[in-house]
């Protein structure tokens, strides 16, 4: 039932961020979802968003998917070595992922917007920590 | 590790399909499916926009103030496009009944004072009857051609693109050459023999290269006057530097020469 909500929210942040701003939402939701769950459906979920937010915003379509995808792929590598479902990991994550990804497709207003990007990402992970009761690595393994 | 190795498949299988999707956008299928989508998603799009615009509205009075300007741009705009209309039908040179006119909607890498455009784009495409080759002109001045096509889009590459060029000649000498251009709002007149004569502030004129299919520049339409002639006579071919009469920058509406 979590996963249908989240998947719901998900497609309302893609289309807010197709729609009326250029801010990384999604990225920050899937970083924070991917920390959280660390499941493999989060690839999924990456390239579905990734190829709906190139056809709201007429990219070429899969860029987006294509980015996301790495960042998930990225976040997750670390899982090993570090105690990833933590506050700032998640934040030095969304801060890095988004400065790329507004470097590569948006090139404007960029610091705002990767700053409340990374702290848009802190209170996923916080809402999400708190509705998927994930409170530490042993949680979720 | 097998979980690891899992995730990785899963990981490669997603990206090479969002990499496969890229590619195949070349291909005619995937293409016409991604502008079937566009047409649905766009309306939708437009509708939130239109209605978080109005939320940010807020007061009727403020709503009012903001329908009161947006009918002052319209009439604005109507007034610069019938101006410009009738400059355009004013022309004797090309028939007006092969004009499609056409808004500029973009100019990519266009930084006032840092850079010029080199490229437009403009707000009609392949379902009026655009196509690549598709030349622009504004009055009998030439403006570009179409270089890349979409629904209801198109983009026009600027006589100072690098990828273009073309035989023109000049008015008063009757000297032929290559017009190129070099980027930054610049093109040059190139490959004029060195017997004839160039004269600054003579006017260009396209030397028409219309092919078998309908495509190319016709003739007489002006690209521009001469500015600054390089004339060494150890070259072979003399070159010139041209001003074109218009800032492209300051237009808002350009014609689009179809075929009949």
């Amino acid at each position: 039932m979590r996963q249908y909500i989240f998947l719901v929210i998900l497609c309302l942040f893609t289309f807010i961020e197709g729609t009326v701003t250029t801010m990384p939402l999604v990225l920050a939701l899937l970083i924070a979802y991917a920390v959280c769950t660390q499941k493999e459906d989060v690839y999924f979920l990456a390239f579905i968003s990734g190829l709906l937010i190139d056809l709201f915003q007429s990219r070429v379509v899969g860029v987006t998917s294509v980015f996301f995808l790495c960042s998930v792929f990225l976040v997750l590598l670390y899982q090993r070595k570090y105690e990833i479902a933590s506050y700032p990991f998640i934040g030095l994550s969304a801060l890095l992922l988004s400065f790329f990804y507004l470097l590569i497709y948006i090139r404007t207003d960029i610091i705002p917007q990767v700053i409340l990007s990374a702290g848009f990402a802190e209170l996923c992970f916080l809402l999400m920590r708190k509705f998927l009761q994930v409170k530490k690595m042993s949680d979720i393994r | 590790m097998q979980k690891r190795l899992f995730s990785l498949i899963i990981f490669i299988f997603f990206l090479v399909l969002s990499g496969g999707i890229i590619v195949s956008q070349k291909f005619l299928f995937i293409s016409n499916t991604i502008d079937a989508l566009e047409k649905y998603i766009t309306p939708l799009q437009e509708s939130t926009y239109v209605a978080l615009a109005q939320a940010n509205s807020g007061s009727t009075e403020a709503t009012n103030q903001q329908k009161l300007v947006d009918l002052q741009l319209q009439i604005d705009q109507l007034k610069s496009d019938n101006a410009a209309l009738k400059d355009q039908f004013a022309t004797e040179i090309i028939p007006s009944t092969n004009l499609l006119p056409a808004h500029i909607i973009g100019m990519p890498r266009f930084l006032p004072g840092l850079s010029k455009p080199e490229t437009i784009v403009i707000d009609q495409g392949k379902e009026q009857g655009v196509k690549i080759g598709t030349v622009v002109v504004l009055k009998n001045m030439l403006v570009g051609k179409v270089t890349s096509v979409q629904p209801n889009l198109a983009v026009v590459s600027l006589l100072t693109n690098p990828d273009i060029s073309f035989t023109a000649r000049t008015l008063t000498g009757n000297a032929d050459g290559i017009v190129h251009g070099l980027g930054g709002g610049k093109a040059d007149l190139e490959n004029v023999l060195l017997s004839d004569n160039l004269q600054t502030q003579d006017t260009i004129v396209t030397k028409g290269d219309i092919d078998a299919n309908g495509q190319g520049f016709p003739p007489e339409l002006v690209v521009g006057t001469l500015s600054k002639i390089n004339k060494t006579p150890s070259a072979l071919f003399q070159t010139a530097t041209i001003i074109q009469p218009f800032d492209i920058t300051r237009v808002n509406l350009v014609f689009l020469l179809l075929h009949p």
